[in-house]
């Protein structure tokens, strides 16, 4: 055995964590109780290989999914939607945590190693990039015909339409609640029937811990930082960290430098994308105020990484390896 | 480099003419070669202006970056290959064109610690799949985009289907129109089908929702 490990949530980075060390020999437990309901989940096909690769899935995780081929995007100033091929599936959070759960071995002794995948608002202090929440519920669509997902950008906010079976979908709305918003829609209210309740409300603008790690601990997944959704790329992101913090903990040496820098620069890079479709998007004060914020975090987080000395690190497959 | 919010795509290739109204603007470039890296990447063999001219007709809002490694023929050692990957995974691209590859496979571990870095810096590699029938270095190594030609799938799309196992990407050869030339006198190949699908790709990875 090379130790013990703690990890504290049951979300797609701890997994992902708990599937790496303990397939190295640690010993590792997951803190914490599952959540009983979570959002649907749109899988882009990098962050599907992502997760089978590190699940070693021998057949695709995804193969039994439901597949979303198209994206018909209406944002900006565009008069008329734009259709873009896709190939993502789609799963409910709880659904594909079932098919990760590790079968994790429990201790009691004192951890080696704590992973915060949920926030641990001991470990440092968040830092908040935006004002905006989302609200999602679930609808019902005119049509079966559920390959396609929708995107909409509005004058106070956006849409984001993604079927989960024949004639239902979950519906997201950023910047207010979802009937407000719909009333303002040309394209996703065009294929909603009704809406069901109720809704729930969550964070949709970035927010990251600072610090990220220190001596015997790192925050992963959600513990470390959340995306607006505008990008999809949440869940990507979650595998990428526990795959970094994983690799972090097998060091003989010290990669806390190089973990935090990395995760700094991908949250950079998120706040540079997020800020070109906001500023795309930009019809009202609404989008100006989160714009603002999203160029705030980018000085913060260029500022920061300025202060970080050149890794020595790099990640190959699953290991950290001198450069 | 000036950093922006926009999809940031590198062909490594000929070097550009950043002047071509079939590509301008273009974000920046770099030389390479087997002493040194620097900004001379002006194109003398229209090679890879038209491969870039490909990218920017599919994704017109993407930041084009030329990668010359190519000077008076369309020929390079790998070690300059690898040099030029390493610059793209540095500089923080997040697509890497590469139209063409090789068959020598001392090459492979080198290739595969690239696109192991390449997947944790989560930049997507685009590669002919095979050369003359042979499967080539970097494409037809799991993690990258392996292309290859279908002549006869129309310029608007590209398609995804299985090869020994694996999901290869495939698309035209064809690069965009040259008002006045026939589209069989206009340079043409796996080269182009390569372009082609990195165009693709960057203009999805362009709108919003789409996790790259």
């Amino acid at each position: 055995m090379h130790g013990k490990v703690a990890i504290h949530g049951h979300g797609i980075a701890a997994y992902c964590c708990a599937r790496l060390l303990s397939q190295d020999g640690f010993e590792v437990a997951c803190l914490g109780t599952p959540k009983s309901a979570g959002p649907t989940l749109l899988i882009n096909q990098s962050t599907q290989a992502l997760l089978n690769d590190v699940f070693g899935a021998e057949q695709n995780l995804f193969s039994d999914l439901p597949v979303i081929h198209k994206r018909i995007v209406l944002w900006g100033n565009e008069t008329e939607p734009k259709i873009l091929p896709h190939f993502g599936v789609v799963v409910n959070e709880t659904a594909l945590l079932e098919r990760l759960r590790p079968s994790y071995t429990s201790f009691s002794e004192q951890a080696d190693w704590f992973v915060h995948s949920t926030l641990n608002a001991a470990a440092g202090t968040e830092q908040h990039f935006g004002t905006r929440t989302a609200n999602a519920a679930p609808v019902q669509l005119k049509t079966a015909d559920n390959d396609a997902c929708w995107v909409e950008s509005l004058e106070s906010g956006w849409l984001f339409l993604l079927p989960n079976g024949a004639h239902e979908g979950s519906l997201l709305a950023v910047g207010g609640p979802v009937r407000a918003l719909l009333d303002e829609s040309r394209l996703v209210a065009q294929q909603i029937e009704d809406v069901g309740g109720p809704e729930t409300e969550f964070t949709a603008h970035p927010r990251i811990l600072d610090p990220l790690c220190g001596p015997g601990w790192l925050a992963c997944g959600s513990g470390a930082m959340s995306f607006d959704p505008i990008c999809g790329e949440g869940s990507g992101n979650a595998v990428r960290e526990a795959i970094l913090a994983s690799a972090v903990i097998r060091l003989p040496g010290d990669g806390l430098g190089h973990y935090t820098s990395r995760l700094l620069a991908g949250f950079l890079r998120h706040l540079e994308i997020c800020t070109h479709f906001y500023v795309s998007a930009r019809r009202s004060d609404w989008w100006d105020s989160e714009i603002a914020a999203l160029e705030r975090g980018i000085e913060w987080t260029r500022h920061r990484l300025s202060s970080l000395p050149q890794s020595n690190y790099r990640l190959v497959d699953f290991s950290l390896v001198p450069c | 480099m000036r950093r922006t919010g926009r999809i940031r795509v590198a062909t490594i290739d000929s070097g550009v003419n950043p002047s071509h109204p079939h590509v301008a603007p273009i974000a920046g470039g770099v030389r390479i070669t087997a002493n040194a890296v620097d900004d001379y990447y002006t194109d003398f063999l229209g090679h890879g202006t038209a491969v870039a001219g490909a990218i920017r007709e599919k994704a017109p809002s993407v930041d084009i970056y030329a990668v010359k490694v190519f000077d008076r023929a369309l020929a390079t050692t790998g070690t300059i290959l690898l040099r030029a990957l390493d610059w793209c995974l540095d500089s923080g691209m997040d697509f890497v064109n590469l139209s063409l590859g090789t068959l020598n496979s001392s090459y492979l571990q080198a290739f595969q610690e690239r696109i192991l870095r390449a997947r944790e810096l989560h930049c997507t590699i685009v590669a002919a799949y095979e050369i003359d029938g042979q499967p080539a270095l970097p494409g037809c190594i799991a993690g990258v985009i392996g292309v290859v030609l279908a002549d006869k799938c129309p310029r608007d799309r590209y398609m995804r289907h299985r090869k020994k196992g694996r999901i290869v990407y495939s698309a035209s050869g064809y690069p965009r129109d040259i008002p006045g030339v026939p589209p069989e006198y206009n340079l043409q190949g796996i080269s182009f089908a390569v372009a082609n699908v990195t165009g693709f790709l960057a203009a999805e990875a362009a709108s919003p929702c789409t996790g790259k």
